[in-house]
């Protein structure tokens, strides 16, 4: 027993000497694809010695492809899944496009009137719509008045700062 | 296990919500079970589900360009995510190593600095062992494993790795004889390599 351990020792320090040659002739690492192809066995004789040699000679790459040939599924926390649920929001792409000429010009402003816009909501758009125009009229009118009385005030004051002068002068 | 993904990313790299909705919740096991074998034993787990996020993060960003990489006739998809995973949890330690940290909050045994000692090594000639025996002798010295967790690792049967292993030996061990030969011939060798623990 003790010879045989002497042996192993003996061969695993040959071992440690000799690859320090693979170390340097490792090579840059495969890509991701192809480490799933070697671990998935679909790799041809070539590609896969090259895999083998990078991890003879790298103990991060024999790291990770120990890791990933060991990983098993595990249950993931709910919080991490509804976090990267997260990550792409907003409504299918297929619905956006459903509305007709009308919706497709609201788009850019927003979901909200691509999907008010759609057939069934005509009615609650139309009524919407005709709030909104009657309440613009009365903010026009309101709106124009104010703004004359802010420019007959704005016009008296510049007029207070500025000197005496003719209209020639300012040629 | 059947990869629901594998022959129709379609729907999910056009942007599907409902898409990608169902791939998170069928991959996060895989991905997350990639990121946590590298970041348990490292004493990293509460990191777990950072950088699990972070790898779907990469995933659909810039227009699903990572994903779009994936090639179902190479690899199945499961396999594929548990590789990018357990990279990106590689990522994460190597970053958290070089990362700052306050001299006074190392334990003073890390700082001690061993007797600097010369790693005893030789070159062998290309050829002389297959990637396959370096990957043997790799998985069995260094890794330590037992010839069947080689052999499962490699795919192979036990057999297989015993031969390959043994074959490996006799050619390293020739090479360092025929090496250590020549060296006492030219007068040059001092009987100290590891040539010479083979002949002993």
């Amino acid at each position: 027993m003790a010879r045989e351990n002497k042996e192993n020792q003996r061969d695993s320090d040959l071992w440690s000497a000799a690859r320090a040659s693979w170390r340097d002739a490792g090579g840059a690492a495969p890509d991701a694809l192809t480490l799933a192809a070697y671990l998935d066995g679909r790799l041809e004789a070539a590609e896969q010695a090259r895999v083998e040699a990078w991890m003879a000679g790298s103990d991060e790459a024999l790291d990770l492809m120990l890791a990933a040939r060991s990983a098993a599924s595990e249950p993931a926390p709910a919080a991490l899944v509804a976090r990267a649920q997260g990550l792409i929001g907003g409504t299918e792409p297929a619905k956006r496009r459903v509305g007709g000429p009308v919706a497709r010009l609201l788009a850019p402003f927003g979901d909200w009137f691509a999907g008010a816009l759609q057939p069934a909501g005509w009615a609650a758009s139309a009524a919407a719509l005709l709030l909104l125009a009657a309440g613009s009229f009365e903010l026009g009118q309101f709106g124009t008045q104010e703004v004359a009385a802010m420019q007959s005030l704005v016009g008296q004051e510049i007029a207070a700062t500025l000197p005496q002068t003719s209209d020639d002068s300012l040629l | 296990m059947t990869d629901d993904f594998d022959d129709d990313l379609g729907p999910l790299l056009s942007g599907g919500k409902a898409a990608w909705n169902r791939f998170v919740a069928r991959y996060a096991p895989v991905i997350y079970a990639g990121v946590r074998r590298k970041l348990v034993p490292a004493g990293r787990a509460d990191d777990a589900e950072d950088v699990a996020q972070d790898v779907f993060l990469r995933l659909c960003q810039r227009d699903f360009r990572l994903l779009r990489n994936y090639d179902s006739a190479r690899a199945r998809l499961s396999t594929w995510l548990t590789v990018v995973a357990t990279s990106a949890a590689i990522d994460h330690l190597r970053r958290q190593k070089s990362g700052h940290q306050p001299l006074e909050s190392v334990p003073e045994a890390r700082l001690a600095v061993d007797p600097p000692k010369e790693p005893v090594r030789v070159t062998i000639p290309p050829g002389l062992l297959s990637p396959r025996q370096a990957l043997v002798l790799e998985l069995l010295y260094r890794r330590e494993m037992e010839v069947a967790e080689a052999a499962a690792f490699l795919g192979v049967e036990a057999q297989t790795v015993r031969s390959m292993h043994h074959k490996a030996l006799t050619r390293l061990r020739a090479h360092f004889v025929d090496q250590d030969s020549a060296e006492s011939a030219s007068g040059q060798g001092d009987g100290g390599g590891p040539g010479h623990v083979q002949q002993s």
